[in-house]
């Protein structure tokens, strides 16, 4: 840069790692995350919950009932499917609030996050008094609306409409394109001959010789993920207290984010790491 | 939408045939929906439906409503809404029985306006909005500028008919749809032939660098806007992302250090710098994140809108801005031991951090200028590279 460049403004720089920070984006979402003001009036909050070991979150936004903008018979429909989406994978919400003799309505919004990893070292910074705080930021998750009770539905839907349509939602996953074609040992084919030669012919087809000798066909890549997404859902849910903006909580969150000592930290390492460190990964 | 052409096959009395209605099935069995055009069929009543004010064309005109508002203003009566009179049409005109799956669903175009299943009248659609506008994050605040001159004026409202303008849209209801923002380009009239020149190159160059200069603009404002709100101090929170590994810091250590050292079994290294507090210094054996909290450097603001940060060991890295994400951010903080999700705020810029590249080169010359021992005689010789 010039020379002549001068510097304006200089602001001292303060670290600190005391909380747990996360990022939480929002892709689908350009309004702030905010339960809809007739909701809050009937007393419905924003609430989250957690699986700490699988590290999704999830994030219940209540949703806009009034007729203007909302349909109560599909609410109901899909409150049922919820319901049994709920049921199924033993997440019901337990302690029903008292409303059991009503049918169930879809009246929240589900946001489920995913993990993102990062790249670099994210830090939050705030600008305070003249000073920036710098606080490192241990996880990013991104929330999208789960619409897993659309599935439910469907496979009703599904089992009552069509014998013959495919459904796979029964069947074990699609085969892996990585494996040769599944045969199975010792396949006897038997085909029928045309009219006029009263011909039967056997055909058996043998698989080749498998190393691994797997008897379930799947590599192991698939199966850790399946193992996975298995541990994922056995794991139960933790309720968690959703503190917005303008809580207490969350100001006395923001006090504990800021630096306090002034003294200078001492700095081990050197420009000349970040090439270093990049040519040994 | 293939099945309206069997539709309007028929001699048409200006309307195309709505007394045929060919079942279809779908593959479920269940009635699939026929897609009425044109004028709204009426299921139990005898009447013809409305006359053609709305004419065919009216119902391609609804699709490109908002893009159209400036011819709108001469039909403005059948444009934005239609009579008074709704009839049952779209998807939900049989009733929410007869709806039908969610696969063989199809919805009407944009045009028309799916009643609710009250089958209320259309005067009182708009009546239950809370014409309250939803709230909007802060990043968006600057794109909003209206220009009051370029309102359009409509013809009366008549018959409860109430006409709204597009743009206005998101203002109606808390749950109302944002508008797509409209960009208005005041480019400069070209009635003057010397001054074309001048206007054709402002045209091609005018929007590149408009973007890079308002990026630099808004980083330099940010600084000084965050420094100069004394009032909502901490309300800007920004995302800083710094090239791996990040420096590690360490608390001070102090002159007296080796003496001061006691010996506890199971740490490495303990600091015992006089001002630092021992409750909050980790002495468990080796844990992987230390408590830190201190100064680290600074940030400098340069009058070219350039910034740096410094920190110490000669370490000095470039911000600038990273691309701005349209969507919602959180800053989040989560006790787990606590249970508890508090959030600290919504983001409100990026910004990207990395190696002042002069500053690195010279130090890994001087690394590795550093690490050849200079033999006697051979100043003058140059050193062949072998790297």
């Amino acid at each position: 840069m010039n020379e002549q460049d001068e510097i304006i403004n200089r602001m001292p720089i303060r670290l600190s790692n005391r909380l747990s920070l996360q990022i939480h984006q929002f892709p689908l979402l350009s309004r702030p995350l905010q339960a809809p003001p007739s909701a809050e009036a009937s007393g419905k909050r924003i609430t989250a919950r957690i699986k700490p070991q699988s590290r999704v979150l999830e994030i219940h936004v209540p949703a806009d009932t009034r007729t203007e903008v909302y349909n109560s018979e599909r609410g109901h429909e899909f409150g049922k499917g919820q319901l049994d989406d709920d049921r199924e994978k033993n997440q019901e919400r337990k302690g029903g609030k008292g409303r059991e003799g009503e049918e169930p309505r879809l009246a929240e919004i589900r946001l489920r996050s995913e993990e993102i990893p990062h790249r670099g070292v994210q830090m939050l910074g705030i600008v305070h008094e003249n000073e920036l705080h710098l606080h490192p930021i241990s996880a990013t998750h991104q929330f999208r609306p789960t619409l897993t009770y659309l599935d439910i539905l469907s496979r009703k839907s599904k089992r009552r409409g069509g014998d013959d349509s495919d459904s796979d939602s029964d069947d074990g996953p699609p085969p892996d394109p990585d494996e040769p074609v599944p045969v199975t040992a010792a396949k006897k084919k038997e085909k029928k001959a045309t009219a006029g030669d009263a011909k039967e012919v056997q055909v058996s087809a043998r698989r080749t010789d498998d190393k691994a000798g797997n008897l379930s066909q799947l590599s192991n890549a698939r199966k850790e993920m399946l193992a996975i997404i298995r541990a994922e859902q056995d794991e139960s849910w933790q309720d968690l207290q959703f503190c917005g903006m303008t809580t207490e909580e969350a100001g006395h969150s923001l006090d504990q984010f800021f630096s306090y000592r002034s003294e200078e930290l001492h700095c081990s390492t050197d420009v000349t790491t970040f090439l270093t460190a990049a040519q040994k990964a | 939408m293939s099945e309206t052409t069997s539709g309007s096959g028929s001699k048409p009395k200006a309307i195309s045939s709505l007394a045929k209605r060919p079942s279809e099935v779908t593959r479920q069995g269940t009635q699939k929906l026929k897609f009425v055009p044109t004028l709204p069929a009426r299921r139990s009543k005898d009447a013809e439906p409305v006359p053609d004010t709305i004419p065919a064309s009216s119902n391609d005109r609804g699709r490109g409503r908002g893009r159209g508002r400036g011819e709108g203003s001469g039909r403005g009566r059948g444009g934005p809404r239609p009579p008074v009179e709704m009839v049952a049409s779209g998807p939900f005109a049989l009733g929410p029985a007869m709806a039908g799956t969610s696969s063989s669903r199809r919805f009407a175009q944009a045009a028309t306006p799916i009643p609710a299943p009250s089958k209320t009248k259309a005067s009182s659609l708009g009546a239950g909005l809370s014409q309250t506008a939803a709230p909007k994050i802060k990043r968006e605040e600057h794109k909003l500028e209206k220009d009051e001159q370029d309102e359009e004026i409509y013809s009366d409202a008549d018959e409860g008919v109430e006409i709204i303008d597009m743009e206005n849209v998101g203002q109606m209801d808390w749950m109302a749809p944002d508008s797509i923002i409209k960009e208005k380009t005041k480019r400069p009239k070209k009635e003057d032939p010397d001054a074309t020149e001048v206007n054709i190159a402002n045209a091609l160059d005018g929007d590149e660098d408009e973007a890079d200069e308002k990026d630099l603009e808004t980083m330099f404002d940010d600084f000084n806007k965050m420094n100069y709100d004394a009032d909502n101090d901490s309300q800007y929170l920004c995302l800083f992302q710094f090239p791996s590994p990040f420096p590690t810091f360490s608390a001070q250590l102090s002159d007296t250090m080796q003496t001061d050292v006691p010996v506890t079994p199971g740490s490495k290294k303990v600091t015992f710098a006089p001002d630092v507090k021992l409750e909050t210094e980790d002495l468990s054996s080796t844990s992987e994140v230390k408590e830190l909290d201190g100064l680290i450097g600074h940030l400098e603001v340069y009058r070219s809108g350039a910034r740096k940060i410094r920190l110490g060991n000669g370490i000095v890295l470039d911000v600038s801005p990273a691309s701005q994400p349209s969507f919602l951010e959180h800053a989040v903080h989560l006790d787990m031991k606590e249970n508890k999700l508090a959030i600290l705020g919504e983001l409100f810029r990026h910004y990207l951090v990395a190696p002042d590249i002069d500053a690195l080169l010279n130090a890994m010359d001087a690394l590795d200028s550093g690490s050849q021992t200079v033999l006697a005689g051979e100043e003058n010789l140059i050193r062949m590279d072998i790297t």
